[in-house]
């Protein structure tokens, strides 16, 4: 039960994340869609020219795609969420520049212990190997272990592990909708242009 | 039994759960929606065992004090299983018995109508809760039941 309440919580902070990236490009493509905001570490020594999107998926979107960038993007796996690091490469490409306290966010210990703790329950049965000792080298939170012991969960470790995640999470939703709020007050350079009829 | 602190996840994760009335933007309200799904389904799940493992804790001295009782010691050996094995169908009605003395009030009343009121208030689903009231029911059939929700 322990065991899968923290797998269950990595996989909500995991779906939120692809989500919440996929919802703010959709509603905000300029600026976040070209995914310029700083390196991508997954795409680190490729050329992406963005030039590669099958027809089939335009006439899918009826050739607009104004609103679905995102879910553009993620389908064409420019940018995944299947782990912490993919995680922070995404919302670093899209949020760097705009909004980087988004980034920050994502840089807090609590996802990297959730990562790790949940990763050794899934791949190595809660017995610890040398990825577990590196990741919890000088952690607070993370037991220090020997290899081959086997990681315990109690109930207030398991609340230390998954609480600060889910308010991670929350901080993460909060501050894009604030900004995408903000954002979409004011209307774009083109729309005022249009409207002031120049 | 190793001490699993259960009890530590108890209103674990409750600040986020009204996050969805602070948004603004109907894409981010829908996103935070599944989210709060997904976090209440994993906290019901911790709750029910939880909440059973400290009913247990609750119920226990009066099951020892009952069964002190009627065998008469608290520790059984081999030799008091066959008498264990009749009294143990009398030991509803003596956890009962212990229960109401007025003596006894020390005792914490895990199956008051209050309590399981309390329970069924504090945020346990409706169906993790009857299929404990299962379980409960096993321990102290003749329990009014009324207070349980729909």
């Amino acid at each position: 039960m322990l065991s899968s309440m923290v797998v269950g919580t990595w996989t909500a902070f995991e779906t939120l994340a692809g989500d919440l990236w996929e919802a703010a490009v959709n509603a905000h493509p300029r600026g976040l869609a070209k995914l310029v905001g700083g390196e991508h570490r997954g795409q680190k020594g490729k050329e992406d020219l963005g030039r590669m999107v099958p027809l089939e998926r335009l006439e899918k979107h009826n050739y607009d795609v104004s609103r679905v960038m995102g879910t553009l993007e993620r389908s064409l796996k420019k940018v995944r969420f299947a782990a912490l690091e993919e995680i922070r490469g995404a919302y670093k490409v899209a949020f760097g520049a705009e909004v980087p306290t988004v980034c920050r966010i994502l840089e807090d210990p609590a996802p990297h212990n959730l990562s790790t703790v949940r990763n050794l329950i899934v791949h190595k049965a809660q017995v610890c190997d040398q990825e577990y000792r590196d990741k919890s080298g000088g952690s607070t939170v993370l037991p220090q272990l020997a290899l081959g012991a086997k990681l315990e969960l109690d109930g207030a470790f398991v609340k230390q592990l998954t609480e600060p995640v889910a308010q991670c999470c929350v901080r993460l939703l909060q501050t894009i909708d604030a900004w995408l709020d903000n954002s979409l007050a004011v209307p774009e350079q083109g729309e005022l242009e249009q409207g002031l009829g120049i | 039994m190793p001490n699993y602190k259960l009890s530590s996840l108890e209103m674990s994760n409750a600040s986020c759960m009204g996050v969805c009335d602070s948004l603004k933007t109907p894409e981010i309200g829908a996103v935070a929606k599944v989210f709060v799904g997904n976090i209440r389904r994993i906290t019901s799940t911790a709750n029910f065992p939880a909440w059973l493992l400290n009913l247990s804790e609750h119920f226990q001295p009066v099951w020892v004090q009952a069964r002190r009782e009627l065998i008469g010691k608290d520790l059984l050996t081999a030799e008091d299983l066959p008498r264990w094995n009749e009294s143990r169908l009398k030991m509803p009605k003596e956890c009962k018995r212990v229960m109401d003395r007025p003596a006894e009030s020390n005792f914490p009343n895990p199956l008051s109508l209050k309590w399981l009121a309390l329970l069924a208030k504090s945020g346990i689903q409706g169906a993790s809760f009857r299929m404990g009231f299962c379980f409960l029911n096993r321990w102290w059939p003749a329990r009014e039941t009324s207070c349980l929700p729909g």
